[in-house]
Parts: structure tokens; C-alpha cells; sequence
């Protein structure tokens, strides 16, 4: 049999504001398959996908479909039946069902809108892939996972010939994952190609023909998935053989320095929390998106209000309304979106250093040169790479710009770090270098650690205990030799590992 | 490595005196158009003329930077200066009662810009609604009181304020370059200018990096009332009157303007005290050049736009 290329892209590079993000990288994709590209946050998945459905120009390299070279924008790309379902849906919540399928292309009689042709159209595609989904319902109501779905209905509608998913699975239970993978088999079956992001390795084993393997902007594998074992994967994705990627854990004194007692936030998002952290402890949370992670630790350093319980630092009862309260007592927190909260990417990148701790430089007026001493110490301190102190943050890397951010925390003096996804759109060697940043703390200013992770071998190579979340209450406490992708599944999940994934 | 250092700087510098050499190549080109431009009294006529927007707008670019609007600053300017006009007239001619008299209406620019940053904070009310709100508050109060009058005094101590030389040039340009200096020190040099840049370009990041974002923002209002408190002062003695209909006028777009035209962003985070202060010289400096050709006096708002759409325009080109 002869296979059929639809769709291939040659030597793609991409700049983002002078920083290259994908480095010539070729990649070709055959009808009805279903192919894996994976690799770590921040290694350019997302960009090149977002380049191959038009959404985005290279800055240099080729497209063809069908062998003919093509300049793509997303109407043109559609056309050709490439559709794109970003991580964030694209879905108009407040219209129904197939209103969303066929938004932009109303089937009309005459003047007005034909809905019966419309709901009868959109539930003629849910029985093709045995959904049950009623066209009628607004999107607002519908779990994500159905959400999901209607963004497959609604690709399908447009006769999608590649369907590319980035992330779908990252808020879906393991019963809806799985309804998905039906859903994607059904799709290769009738001549779909699907191309699926992740970098979650089961499900690629357990879905995928082929494999694309991304580090750092590259493509580094392209192959059978079936020729590759997980660790395998793994290894290729980050560049290096696991045990070298996160650095010996050091064990922690038997001192605690922070306890949550029963907090519940006004909210409910987070429900009777209970933990406590050791002097020089790398504390772990887990937990599918949602989990509450993200919001007991806006709890913690005051930004997200608390109905009751307590915070103890040192013994101590503290009260923390606000993040100065919380810098004051020398908690300081990273958020998770970096871009968003973390950084000011049209400040000057020693400025974000410093724009935490403005009092140590300033009586009246500030001490600009001891501002940029004080970078410069950390630029060599954290192996940050710039050209000059005064550039904007926007121009340096994600990894970059992550270490600024940490200068900024440390440089409070603070003693606790609260690091939420530390190293999301991070490049492998940052990372690694983050990891080294954490332990050099802990050795150097006693400094204690709790870190929110999506990443399971980050997770499970950088901490000393594991606390699992599930629908805003911790469900377990790992520590030790129980520490496992498996257990931290379970926990997360509760479900049993196996329970989902059977074809 | 030095090499690259080196030409990063300068292109840093570069695009910020650029604003110096629009205004130098537009009073070159006035003065080919009408050598009259160039007379020393014409330049310090139109620095004179600038100084009561300008100084406004020095207070609006703090407003701005940090991600808000101030639209009330002309209707305060007409009410500041009905204050400070009637107390003079209440308090006699002395220099006590004009000492009183400004201090009065300082307090009550602080107050309002205080009042107007609490609405915006802790109400949740966008700036552009509280401060559209206070234009129209102002302005009724003023003409309400002043009947659709007009507010004089008779007050020499007072009116000698905004008629004053020193060292041959007038009070209100000297006011307004010691004003651009102090401001540019606040806002450059100290802890809260850069809190200002902060909330402006990404609240959140600044909420996480423990600056109070809701007391920043309602400090710049209260700059822009302190601003509009010295321009009040300085016209209101100067005209030894205030419209209550007129006086003010159009000063928020003046001011927004030479705001914008110096590179403040609209949407928060960026500008420049310097950038304003020369934004408002090329404002002065284009109404001064518009007099002088004999365009008629209703087209002059039309270039006046022009100018501030292509300001914009020209900013956004450059970006990329």
C-alpha cells in the first residue's frame, strides 16, 4: 500500500521577539493515522502546530499539502480541512450546541437561519461517533469533556481531513479519556488524521501510530510508537537519562516550619486542608487541573479568601491577609502562568529583579546601581542570560525569564517558597538548572519548598513528600518508597490505574 | 560583547529623544513657514500657553502608566479655580488669604483625586466611568454655584501670582519645568514610581509581588488632583477669573494628547514625564503654528486629531 502524504512541513523555524523557538524541523503526516508529538512543556509543540494550521507564519521553511507547496493562514488551512483544537476551546459558551458546530457557516433558507437542518446535522454527527449530546444544550452547561467533543463535532462538520489536538486530555477524568480514544479511533477508521499533543507517555503509547518527539525547539525522534518504551520517551524528551535530571534529595530537619490546619476557603474551592512542611522539605502537590492546588496556595499567601482554619509558622499562629502580609512573614509565592502573574515583560529585566524588595534600594530614591549589582549576582548566581540589564523581559527565553522571577522571590529574604508549575514552558537545561537553584537554596538560606506540579517525573524526582488533591481536599499524603505514578494517580483520580485505557 | 551592549543602549536613547527632534524639526519647519515663530517672545509665549495643560498632563501620565484614565481634570480645573478665586474674595487681600486660599484648594484637588482613585479601586469602577462622571459633576457644581457665570477677584496679591516673571520668564513656564523635574524624580527615581509601572503593566504580577495595587493606582488620581490644583492656581490668578462655562475646557484631551503624543501608553505600563513634558510642547508649539498660518479656528481641532491618531499610528509602526 502506498502512503498517502497529506500533509508535510519542511525546515520550520520560529522567532518569538529574537528568541528562536523551533529549529528547522521537518515533520510529514500519512491519512488515517494517528500521531504523537510530544515533548516537555516549552519545547515547541504548540508552536509548530499552530504554524501547520495557520495560525502562525514561521519565520522561515515550507508547507505542502498534497505535495504542493502552500501559504496557510486558519481560513485557508480550514479549507483544506486542517483544523486546530487548541488547549483552550474554542467554544461560545453562551450559544448551544450547534450553534457552536456550525458558527461561521449557518446553514440558511433564505433569510433566516434553518435550525431544524442545523440540530438535525449536528445530531447525525453525534450518533457517527456515538455520542450522546443533546445539539440543543448551551456549551456553558456541558462538562469539559463534552466540551471536548463538540469541538470534534464541529471539526468534523467542516470535513476535517487532520484533526490536531493539543492537550486534550489535561482536564478529563480517565473514564472521559478513554471515551476520547474511542472517539479518535473511530476518526482513524473513516481516513482522519489525527494528531495528538501531550506529554502525558501513557496515553501516547496507548493511542498513537507515531511518534514526534520535540526538546527545546527540535525534533529529535521520529518513529513507530510501538518501537519505544516509556522510559525511552521520557529520556528523548528530555534530553538525558532520568537519574541525571533531578539532583539527589536532600532529607530535611525534623523541625516544621509551616502548618495549615482545616482551611477551607470562602469560595469551597479548597475544603479542610491539612499539611505541614519541614525546615529544608521540597513539599509536593498533585492533582489534576482544578484540584484546588493552585487555590490553597492563593489561600496560604492571601490573595484568595479564607472561610476558616489556621496557619502556623514556626508554632506560631499567623494571620495573612494580603502577599505583603505573607512577604513580611517571608512566604513568598511563583505563580503558575508565568506571562500572566510571574513576570512584567515590559520591565526592564532588573527591574523585575528587584521590584519585590524596592526597600532595600531606597530611603527616598532609589539606588539604581546597586539595583543592577544586585541582578548581576543573580545573573551569575542563576546562570540567567542576557545582554544587558536594561533589555525588556519579553525578550528573553521562558527558562530566562523563570530564573528572574525566582531572583525576584529570593531576594525578599524569604524563607518559605511556595513554586506553582516552577518550570512550565521551561527548556530542558533551565529546568535542570531550576532543580540545581532549589537545592543550592535550601543548602545556602535554609530555605523550604513547597512546589505545585502537573509533571509526574518532576513531581517524583524533586520532592521529599507528595500531597494529592482531589476536588479541593487532600486526599493523601505519599512519601518514601509509596511515591509512584501509579499511586499518585490513584490518589489524584481514584480510580485504579487500568480502569481507563482498555480499547 | 561590549560592541552589542553598547548599541543596545543607544538604541534605547534613540527612541527616547526622538520626541526632542520631532519638536526641534517642527519648530524649524514654523519657522521657515513664519519667521515671526521664532521670536525668543513667541517660544516663551507658547511655553506659557503650555504650561497650565502641561502640568495637568504630567499628573494624567501617571494615571495613565498605571493603567487608568483621569477625563474630569478639565471640569476640575473650572472648579479648583472658582474656589480658589472665591476664597481670595472671601478672605480679603492679604498674603495670608491667598496663602489659605491655594492650600484650600489643593486639599480639595487631593480630595476629589483620592475620592475618584477609591471609586476606581475598591468600587470596581472602570476610571473611564468615575472620572467621565466627575467631568460631568464638576462642570454642573461650578456652573450651579457660579450661576453660568463668571468668578472674578480683585485680589492684586492673588492675581500677581500667575502674572509673575523671574529672571524674565513667566512664573507658570518655571512652575511647570520644576514640575516636570520633581515628577520625573517620582516617578523614575523612587519606590512608588516604579510600584506605578508595575500595576500598570501586569496588576497581577504586581498583586503576587506584594505591592499594593489599589493604593498605587489611587495615588496617581491624587497626583492628577494635585496637578490640576497648580494649574487651577496659576490660571484662575492669571485671568484674575473663572468661567464657569469655559475655563478648562477640552483640557482632559490636551492633556491625553500630549500624554500619548510622548508615548504613554493607553492601555497601561509605558510612558514618560519627559516624554509628556515635550508632547505638550509639540501640542503648544502645532496650536501656536495654527495661529500664525490663519487656519480658521474650527479646523484646528481637526489637525489637532490628526496629529494625536498619527502619533498613535507612527508609535505602533515602530513596534514592529
Amino acid at each position: 500500500m502506498v502512503d498517502e502524504v497529506i500533509l508535510s512541513a519542511k525546515d520550520i523555524c520560529m522567532d518569538f521577539s529574537s528568541v528562536r523557538v523551533l529549529h528547522n524541523v521537518d515533520v510529514q503526516f500519512e491519512k488515517g493515522m494517528v500521531y504523537g508529538v510530544v515533548g516537555e512543556n516549552g519545547a515547541g509543540k504548540s508552536t509548530l502546530m499552530r504554524i501547520l494550521s495557520g495560525f502562525l507564519q514561521p519565520t522561515r521553511g515550507d508547507i505542502f499539502i498534497e505535495g504542493h507547496k502552500v501559504q496557510l493562514n486558519p481560513l485557508k488551512a480550514k479549507e483544506y480541512g486542517i483544523i486546530l483544537i487548541p488547549q483552550e476551546l474554542n467554544l461560545v459558551d453562551s450559544l448551544r450546541v450547534y450553534e457552536n458546530v456550525f458558527l461561521g457557516s449557518e446553514v440558511r433558507k433564505g433569510f433566516f437561519l434553518n435550525r431544524s437542518s442545523m440540530i438535525e446535522a449536528t445530531r447525525r454527527y453525534m450518533q457517527q461517533l456515538s455520542l450522546r449530546i443533546d445539539p440543543q444544550t448551551y456549551v456553558s452547561e456541558l462538562s469539559p469533556a463534552q466540551k471536548q467533543m463538540v469541538e470534534i463535532v464541529k471539526a468534523i462538520s467542516k470535513s476535517v481531513k487532520i484533526l490536531i489536538m493539543d492537550e486534550p486530555t489535561s482536564s478529563l477524568s480517565q473514564e472521559e479519556i478513554s471515551k476520547l480514544f474511542d472517539v479518535i479511533r473511530s476518526m482513524k477508521n473513516s481516513g482522519i488524521t489525527v494528531v495528538f499533543i501531550s506529554h502525558k507517555l501513557k496515553e501516547v503509547k496507548v493511542v498513537t501510530d507515531s511518534l514526534i518527539i520535540l526538546r527545546d525547539g527540535r525534533k529529535v525522534h521520529e518513529g513507530k510508537t510501538k518501537e519505544l518504551s516509556e522510559r525511552q520517551i521520557a529520556e528523548l524528551m528530555i534530553g538525558r537519562k532520568i537519574d541525571e535530571m533531578y539532583p539527589p534529595k536532600l532529607s530535611p530537619s525534623n523541625e516544621l516550619i509551616l502548618q495549615v490546619k482545616n482551611l477551607t476557603t470562602k469560595d469551597g474551592t479548597v475544603k479542610n486542608a491539612n499539611f505541614e512542611v519541614r525546615k529544608g522539605e521540597i513539599l509536593g502537590f498533585y492533582g489534576l487541573v482544578g484540584s484546588g492546588r493552585t487555590e490553597l496556595m492563593e489561600a496560604i499567601i492571601g490573595v484568595r479568601k479564607v472561610d476558616s482554619g489556621q496557619i502556623l509558622l514556626n508554632g506560631k499562629q499567623v494571620k495573612i491577609e494580603s502577599p505583603q502580609d505573607a512577604k513580611k512573614l517571608g512566604i513568598v509565592y511563583l505563580p503558575e502562568d508565568r506571562k500572566t502573574a510571574g513576570i512584567i515583560l515590559s520591565l526592564q529585566v532588573f527591574m523585575n529583579t528587584t521590584i519585590m524588595s524596592l526597600e532595600k534600594f531606597s530611603k527616598v530614591l532609589l539606588g539604581r546601581r546597586r539595583e543592577i549589582e544586585t541582578f548581576r549576582n543573580y545573573e551569575k548566581k542563576f546562570d540567567i542570560k542576557t545582554r544587558t540589564p536594561f533589555q525588556l523581559a519579553k525578550t528573553l527565553s521562558g527558562g530566562n525569564q523563570q530564573k528572574v522571577v525566582i531572583s525576584k522571590l529570593v531576594n525578599t529574604g524569604a524563607k518559605i517558597f511556595i513554586f506553582d508549575e516552577p518550570t512550565r514552558g521551561v527548556d530542558v537545561n533551565a529546568k535542570h538548572q531550576i532543580y540545581e537553584i532549589m537545592h543550592q537554596m535550601i543548602k545556602e538560606y535554609d530555605a523550604t519548598f513547597v512546589v505545585v506540579s502537573s509533571e509526574l517525573p518532576e513531581i517524583i524526582g524533586i520532592c521529599n513528600r507528595i500531597m494529592v488533591m482531589r476536588s479541593g481536599e487532600i486526599t493523601a499524603c505519599i512519601s518514601g518508597e509509596q511515591i509512584s505514578e501509579k499511586n499518585l494517580i490513584y490518589h489524584a483520580t481514584g480510580l485504579e490505574e487500568g480502569d481507563s485505557y482498555k480499547g | 560583547m561590549i560592541l552589542i551592549k553598547d548599541k543596545w543602549t543607544f538604541k534605547l536613547n534613540l527612541s527616547k529623544y526622538i520626541i526632542v527632534f520631532i519638536l526641534v524639526a517642527l519648530m524649524i519647519f514654523s519657522g521657515i513657514l513664519s519667521p515671526a515663530f521664532l521670536k525668543p517672545r513667541n517660544i516663551l509665549n507658547i511655553f506659557w500657553q503650555t504650561s497650565y495643560v502641561g502640568i495637568i498632563a504630567i499628573g494624567i501620565t501617571f494615571v495613565m502608566i498605571a493603567g487608568g484614565i483621569d477625563l474630569s481634570v478639565g471640569s476640575m480645573v473650572a472648579l479648583l479655580g472658582a474656589l480658589a478665586i472665591q476664597s481670595v474674595n472671601k478672605f480679603g487681600d492679604s498674603a495670608l488669604s491667598v496663602f489659605l486660599s491655594i492650600l484650600l484648594t489643593y486639599g480639595l484637588g487631593i480630595l476629589l483625586g483620592f475620592g475618584t482613585g477609591l471609586l476606581t479601586t475598591k468600587g470596581k469602577i472602570p476610571a473611564f466611568v468615575t472620572t467621565l462622571g466627575g467631568m460631568a459633576i464638576y462642570r454642573s457644581l461650578v456652573l450651579n454655584f457660579a450661576n453660568g457665570g463668571v468668578y472674578m477677584t480683585i485680589s492684586r496679591k492673588y492675581s500677581d501670582i500667575g502674572m509673575k516673571f523671574v529672571l524674565g520668564l513667566p512664573l507658570p513656564m518655571i512652575v511647570f519645568i520644576a514640575y516636570a523635574i520633581v515628577a520625573y524624580i517620582l516617578l523614575d527615581k523612587t519606590k512608588f514610581g516604579r510600584h506605578v509601572y508595575a500595576v500598570g503593566a501586569n496588576e497581577t504580577a504586581a498583586l503576587y509581588s506584594a505591592i499594593k495595587v489599589d493604593m498605587v493606582r489611587t495615588l496617581t488620581y491624587v497626583v492628577s488632583g494635585v496637578s490640576v490644583a497648580t494649574s487651577a492656581v496659576l490660571l484662575s490668578s492669571m485671568m484674575s477669573s473663572v468661567s464657569s462655562s469655559s475655563t478648562g475646557n477640552g483640557f482632559e484631551l490636551d492633556a491625553i494628547a500630549a500624554a500619548v503624543i510622548g508615548g504613554t501608553s493607553l492601555s497601561g505600563g509605558k510612558g514618560s514625564v519627559f516624554g509628556t513634558f515635550f508632547g505638550a510642547l509639540i501640542l503648544g508649539v502645532i496650536n501656536n503654528m495654527l495661529v500664525m498660518l490663519n487656519v480658521a479656528v474650527y479646523l484646528q481641532g481637526m489637525v489637532k486629531g490628526l496629529i494625536i491618531i498619527a502619533a498613535v499610528l507612527l508609535q505602533n509602526l515602530r513596534k514592529e
